[in-house]
Formats: structure tokens, sequence, C-alpha cells
């Protein structure tokens, strides 16, 4: 008999994409550099809904943004909103670091480079939180 | 040393999904992990199936998950791996027993990147020479072996099988940086479609499961330039 006759299993992957992107254990920086830029990615296109949903009520008159206003003020959502500014600086600055990276640029610096982003991340939300609760 | 080997065993006569065999084998610290699987094979367990050939780390036949992590049997030192092993056959390949994974899907994207010097002009009577330099520019993607341990650890490649993979990208790479070579374009139209060079998303795990220490994002980043400045 072929070898081809008989029956095969499929590859051995995680049955769902998602984890298949998402895998990284015992993976290099690179792969988590990877997720967490995905995960941001996805978290910043709700957040834009989110944000249209918020600036709807501007349209409902001024006691409605008022009360949206003081609803924000809650510690827990200045606490979202320093998790908001984690996001978007990783996001960004580490979309920085793609791009250098798709011209060629700084490739082999590219660990160096992700736990710049990862500094530079805490730091300003650090700084974001600092300011917000005061 | 004393150290114990799990193995993903599956035969696809008899078993109907895979399953875990461990192995005790009795290993100095300076020995090979091929050695370790060899004394099971050899004299615990015929049955289990690995492929080998050079056994040096040349023909890139045994590469497979150590750990958790793509490497070649041949090259891996008992003591970097500790005295409990887990084998697993590469990851995104079929398999066909055992350690053993079906590449000719990994062959096909080689072939299809045209891995060979094309050049019509009629060289006279000697050899196409070319400059230290220009040779210098391509000298990292000449090292592949074509394991395979880098493309069987690449997620875009786990989530879309078209993908061509980091292999075959580097092996693009050797040839369009060959200043003697005159399909350029062919090439980079071979990996500028959608299932090539664009699918990689910078995720490294190629370059860390290189048993050859190439710089494979680094390869594929060139080729990414390459197809900016030519319009792919
Ligand atoms: C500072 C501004 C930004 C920069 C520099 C930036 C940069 C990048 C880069 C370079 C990528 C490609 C990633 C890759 O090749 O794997 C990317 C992906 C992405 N970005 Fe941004 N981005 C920014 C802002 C945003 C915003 C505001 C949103 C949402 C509204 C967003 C959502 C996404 C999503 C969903 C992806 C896809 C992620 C993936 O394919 O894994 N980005 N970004
Ligand atoms: S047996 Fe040839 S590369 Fe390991």
């Amino acid at each position: 008999m072929l070898a081809e006759e008989y029956k095969r299993p499929e590859p051995l992957l995680p049955k769902k994409n998602w984890e298949r992107w998402f895998s990284v254990t015992k993976k290099g920086v690179g792969a988590w550099a990877f997720a967490l830029h995905r995960l941001t990615g996805i978290l910043l296109v709700l957040y834009l809904f989110l944000h249209f949903y918020v600036l709807r009520t501007l349209t409902q008159g001024a006691a409605a943004y008022d009360n949206m206003v003081q609803f924000m003020e809650s510690p827990i959502l200045i606490l979202l909103e320093v998790g908001l500014v984690a996001v978007i600086i990783y996001h960004g600055l580490n979309g920085l670091r793609l791009m250098l990276m798709a011209l060629n640029i700084g490739v082999r610096q590219h660990k160096i480079m992700f736990w710049t982003v990862i500094v530079l991340t805490v730091f300003v939300s650090l700084i974001a939180a600092i300011l917000m609760f005061h | 040393m004393k150290i114990t080997l799990k193995i993903l065993r599956f035969n696809p006569e008899t078993d109907q999904k895979p399953w875990w065999g461990e192995y005790q084998v009795e290993m100095e610290p300076d020995d090979r992990l091929l050695d370790a699987i060899h004394q099971v094979k050899w004299y615990q367990d015929g049955t289990l199936t690995v492929r080998r050939s050079c056994a040096h780390g040349i023909c890139g036949s045994d590469a497979m998950v150590i750990n958790g992590r793509n490497g070649l049997a041949c090259k891996t030192i008992i003591k970097d791996v500790g005295n409990k092993v887990t084998l697993e056959p590469l990851r995104g390949f079929r398999v066909i027993k055992d350690l053993v994974v079906d590449m000719e899907p990994f062959m096909e994207k080689y072939r299809s990147v045209m891995p060979y010097l094309i050049n019509d002009e009629d060289p006279g009577t000697r050899e196409r020479l070319q400059s230290q330099e220009d040779r210098a520019i391509f000298d990292d993607s000449t090292k592949c072996i074509l394991c395979g341990c880098c493309t069987a650890s690449c997620p875009s490649f786990w989530a879309n099988p078209n993908y061509l993979g980091p292999a075959a990208l580097v092996q693009a790479h050797r040839f369009i940086f060959d200043s003697r070579d005159r399909a350029t374009e062919e090439r980079l139209a071979a990996v500028g479609g959608s299932d090539g060079a664009w699918r990689c998303r910078t995720i490294f795990n190629c370059v860390e499961a290189c048993p050859r220490e190439i710089n494979i994002t680094k390869a594929i980043g060139e080729i990414k330039k390459a197809l900016l400045y030519n319009g792919g």
C-alpha cells in the first residue's frame, strides 16, 4: 500500500486560527511584539467606535454631554483611559519599529527596539496615570 | 547521565491519533540528541521512525520540535536540553510516521522561486566572475540547508499554508541578489504576490529557529525593499 493511502492526521497545529497567530509559548520577543501589536490594533478599532458613541452625546444637548463627562470622571474610567494610553503608545511606537524593519533598518536590533518600546510605554503610561489621577 | 525522551508517536497504519512514547536512555552529556534517538530505535523500539542522513547538520533531514523549539537533532547536544526531552514532528506539515513529516508542499514552494542561476549570456570560455563584495551580499542565504525549521515555526505559515514561507524566501534572496543572475524580475514576481514576502509580519520565530543562524527576517526585509523599488 502506498503511503498516500494511509490516513494521515492533520498537521500538528492549534485548531483555531487565532491560536495559530497568538501562540507565543517558547518563542522570542518578536512573537510577543506581534501578538501585542495585533491585540492593541484590534482594541484601538473597538475603541474608535466607543469614541463615536461617546461623542454622539454632543448631539443630544449640553445636559447629556455633562452627564457623560461626569461618568467619565469615575476612577475606573480613568484607569481604563490610562490603559488606553498604554495601548496607543505601544501600538504607535511598535508600529514605528515595524515600519523601520519593513525598510530593512535595524532588523538586527529588533529585540532592543522592542524593549525600548516597552520601557517607553510603561514610562508614558505612568506619567499619564499621575497626571490623570492628580 | 540518564535522560528521558518523550516522543510523539504516530503510525498511520495502526493509530487513530498521535500518542506519547517514553524512553529512558543512558547518554554522555556531550552526546548529540540524535545519538539518544538512535539508542531508542536500535536497542529499545525499532518501530520508531526518524529521518536523518548526514548526522552532521548539513542535509537538513532531521528537523523536529525539541522541547518546544525547532531544531536539528544531530546538532543538539544533550547537556543543552537537559535530562527530560520532548520530541514532536515539525508543526504545519502532515505526519508520515512518528517524527517524519511530508516535506513535499515545502519543496514545491522552494521550486516556485526558481532556485537556480538563470543567465543566457554566453560567458565565453571562462567562468562567470563575481567580486568578493558582490558575493558577500547574499552570503547569509547560501547557508540554508532546507531543513524546514524556519517555515514550520512561522505563525503566518500556520495561519495560511499557501504562504511561501521563510525558507523559500531565503532561497529567492540567494538568487535575487546574485550579480550573475538575470531573472530578478521573474523571481520578484514569484515572491511578490499575495502569498509571498508581504505575508511576513516580522515575528522573528524563523530567526530563533534556524539551526544555521541565518538572519532570515533581514533577508525577507531586503526582498520587500527590492519589491518596493521595483513596483511589486
Ligand atoms: C501612531 C499611529 C499608528 C501607527 C504608527 C501604526 C502602525 C501600524 C503598523 C506598522 C501596522 C502593521 C503591523 C504588521 O505589519 O504586522 C499596524 C497594524 C494595525 N493597526 Fe496600526 N498604527 C497606528 C494607529 C492605529 C490606530 C489608531 C488603529 C485603530 C483604529 C490601528 C489599528 C491597527 C490594526 C487593526 C492593525 C492590524 C494588526 C495586524 O495585522 O496584526 N492602528 N499598525
Ligand atoms: S542528519 Fe543531516 S542535518 Fe541532521
